[in-house]
């Protein structure tokens, strides 16, 4: 059985190699944990943790109490780089983890050698040669398991980013919503060409769009649904026209959402109709304005395009687009007619 | 009107809804005079079809009279006596034009949904998840269609609903599982299932050419009405299917094999109880392959699985190598019903094909419910229930 005072030994070494750890390979720790900038704060904290080492192997209680402290800043440290934008969130987790089972050892710990109603820094001299409690006994091993874990999760970590961790930081280093989606569509080149010179179309399948009015051979008036309820409007320019082809588009200088368009017209092979390639950039202004219009495009930009795309083609193939909203069911509780209406796209052209 | 509704996993009941109303001007109101539970419906009555929720009205085998038209309606009018596919089409997309009517590019009015798990949506279905559209289905006494004038067909008259019900769906899925077959003058086919669509693919198949049909199916009642349609029954709970197959066929094995099950086939020993844990989850596997993996086993070299069978999500362990190293062949999809019930009518009107044959049970649509028990535990020697809306 291990005492108490054999424990903190064991913790004093715990010091000393997470200490020489985080002193000599504190750049490539920081780079495991996605905070490569955080360099000079582990090596700092590495030579904190020495100290603590040298406080526990002569005053056994004040340093087990200061590891506590110690951990704490840890805990502090690790919870800041917890953001959801955070590439190594996974890691910085077991990280936590890790920390946090090290910081309950460390109090159980100290609370055994700070006897109550002693000064700090008395040892009770009964409590050092006791065996240590059954809780402070599977410490060990439980922060064996931990730092198996945490291990394990940092296993790699040389190796790229998971991809949906890239692309969300790649969204978030970019305000702009840039997107490129295609379509074809059953009917001649020439009438979907057509339908989308007539600006005035693009509000029957734009989701959202309110309305766009034609004021001139290349300008045009467009209103996008705003922020509860509100408006958004800028006057768009006609910058490239080839019937059949190509069509391009730009709002005014000084809009109060940038934002520009183009889409490419090809003839589907065979008899398949027509390919429609679009792509389109809006640069929402920073602030309340801009994130709100941002969320008007969902969570992914491209499928809301997507669906506006495919609310085109069914207009143009068969006039409109299919429903069920109005139909009979058997629902009578609003869950199910919440869950129901999830599933279903209730909007029609 | 009444209908029948969806209650969650394993519920269903006869409840009392709104009587539907035309939506958009291509609709047409179908009074409906027969329906029926077909084997997918129990797919959503297990629970292994996604995105069904609590209140939808099942069913897409039904026929009836036009009551009601909307005004760009042209070929349907009221009175007319049609039957309904169960496939969407809109009749002017790509698809629709080549007769590929379950592909339908404008009818489903969820494919977001079913692009999410499809990567591409097929067509809108009636009663069938709200990944098909989540339209009301047809196990009810009124029922709203969709674009009425490329869908709904007429009968003529002399024909009975019986002779015509089964035209909305199993008949054409079990005779276009045959043609997925490719069966040239003389060959074996394997009909893995006797259930309504397995014995269609059993006649089609001799109607098609195949020299002899081999039928599997571990229900010795159901294995008795594929013999009465001149098949050679195999129960794979007596017999090893592969090892029963070569023996029937002189080692080489069926020249091509239907799989007229789907997702929730039975195995047998470890493995079947392996996917049925799995399948249970949801989780670690939508769907049951065990026929499928079989049927790669079995079929001949340079044969071809046709797979009618609804599957739903993901299976595991498909033997993938067989597949490859025996230059397989494997066609499947929905039934595209409007492409073959011209020519399935005249089958049934020259009486080259009898319809009738495999119904076992007639109930009322408030008996609906023991209709699908009956049917899923194959209780009562239950293969096909047809239901009467209008019966007390």
């Amino acid at each position: 059985m291990m005492t108490v005072s054999q424990f903190a030994r064991a913790l004093g070494w715990y010091s000393v190699a997470l200490g020489t750890t985080e002193l000599l390979a504190g750049r490539r720790l920081a780079q495991v944990l996605g905070m490569p900038n955080r360099t000079r704060r582990i090596r700092l904290f590495g030579t904190r943790e020495l100290v603590h080492a040298a406080l526990v192997f002569t005053q056994p209680a004040i340093g087990v109490s200061s590891r506590v402290i110690g951990d704490v800043m840890d805990l502090a440290s690790l919870a800041a780089a917890l953001k959801f934008e955070h590439p190594a969130r996974t890691r910085v987790g077991v990280a936590l983890g890790l920390v946090t089972a090290t910081t309950v050892t460390d109090t159980l710990c100290a609370l055994q050698l700070v006897g109550a109603g002693r000064p700090i820094g008395g040892v009770s001299p009964t409590a050092v040669r006791r065996n240590a409690p059954t809780l402070l006994q599977l410490a060990p091993g439980a922060l064996i398991v931990v730092a198996g874990a945490a291990l394990y999760a940092m296993r790699g970590s040389t190796a790229p980013l998971p991809q949906n961790v890239a692309q969300r930081r790649a969204r978030a280093a970019t305000s702009g919503i840039q997107v490129e989606r295609a379509i074809t569509i059953t009917r001649p080149i020439a009438e979907v060409y057509a339908f989308w010179r007539d600006f005035e179309n693009l509000a029957r399948f734009m989701s959202h769009l309110e309305s766009v009015r034609v004021k001139g051979d290349r300008r045009s008036h467009w209103v996008a649904k705003g922020p509860a309820g509100s408006r958004v409007e800028w006057d768009a320019l006609l910058t490239e026209e080839e019937p059949e082809r190509r069509l391009a588009w730009r709002s005014v200088e000084g809009s109060q959402i940038m934002n520009e368009g183009r889409v490419d017209f090809r003839t589907a092979p065979a008899d398949r109709g027509t390919e429609v390639r679009v792509r389109l950039t809006y640069q929402p202004p920073v602030g309340a304005l801009g994130a709100a219009f941002a969320r008007l495009f969902g969570e992914e930009p491209s499928q809301q395009v997507d669906e506006d795309l495919r609310r085109l083609k069914r207009l143009l193939e068969t006039g409109s687009e299919p429903t069920n909203g109005g139909q009979p069911s058997g629902r009578k509780s609003p869950v199910t007619r919440g869950l129901a209406r999830l599933y279903d796209n209730r909007r029609t052209a | 009107m009444k209908a029948l509704v969806w209650q969650g996993v394993n519920r269903v009941g006869v409840e009392t809804v709104p009587d539907p109303t035309i939506l958009q001007p291509t609709d047409a109101i179908v009074r409906i005079t027969s329906t029926a539970i077909c084997g997918s419906d129990l797919h959503l009555l297990d629970g292994y079809i996604p995105t069904m929720v609590h209140g939808d009205i099942l069913g897409h085998e039904f026929m009836g009279e036009v009551v009601e038209v909307g005004r760009e309606v042209r070929k349907i009018q009221v009175g007319d006596r049609v039957i309904v596919p169960f496939p969407i089409a809109c009749g002017h997309c790509w698809f629709c034009q080549h007769d590929l009517t379950s592909l339908c590019d404008n009818s489903n009015a969820n494919a977001k949904l079913a692009e999410k798990m499809f990567g591409h949506a097929p067509s809108g279905i009636y009663g069938y998840s709200h990944l098909t559209g989540g339209y009301a289905g047809g196990q009810a006494q009124f029922a709203r269609t969709l674009y009425a004038d490329e869908n709904l067909f007429k009968i003529p008259d002399g024909l009975t609903d019986d002779q015509v019900l089964f035209l909305t769906d199993i008949l054409p899925t079990g005779y276009m599982g045959a043609l997925n077959c490719d069966i040239q003058p003389g060959d074996t086919v394997a009909v893995y299932g006797c259930g309504p669509v397995g014995l269609f693919s059993i006649m089609s198949a001799f109607l098609l050419g195949a020299g002899r049909v081999i039928a599997i199916d571990r229900f010795p009642y159901r294995l008795a009405k594929a013999e009465a349609l001149g098949a050679e029954a195999l129960n794979y709970e007596q017999e090893e299917v592969l090892e029963g197959l070569k023996l029937r066929t002189g080692g080489r094995g069926p020249d091509s094999v239907v799989d007229a099950v789907g997702m929730e086939s039975h195995g047998l020993g470890l493995g079947g109880l392996a996917d049925a844990v799995k399948q249970t989850t949801r989780i670690a596997e939508s769907d049951r392959p065990h026929v499928l993996r079989s049927a790669i086993i079995s079929v001949r070299k340079g044969g071809t699985v046709s797979v009618p069978g609804v599957y739903g999500g993901f299976g595991d362990k498909i033997p993938l190598g067989a597949f490859m190293n025996k230059a397989l062949t494997m066609r499947t999809g929905q039934t595209h019903v409007h492409r073959f019930v011209p020519r399935l009518l005249e089958h049934i009107v020259k009486g080259e094909i009898d319809p009738t044959v495999i119904i076992s049970h007639r109930l009322s649509l408030e008996d609906a419910p023991h209709g699908y028990h009956i049917f899923k535990h194959k209780e009562d020697h239950c293969v096909k229930c047809v239901l009467d809306p209008w019966a007390d």
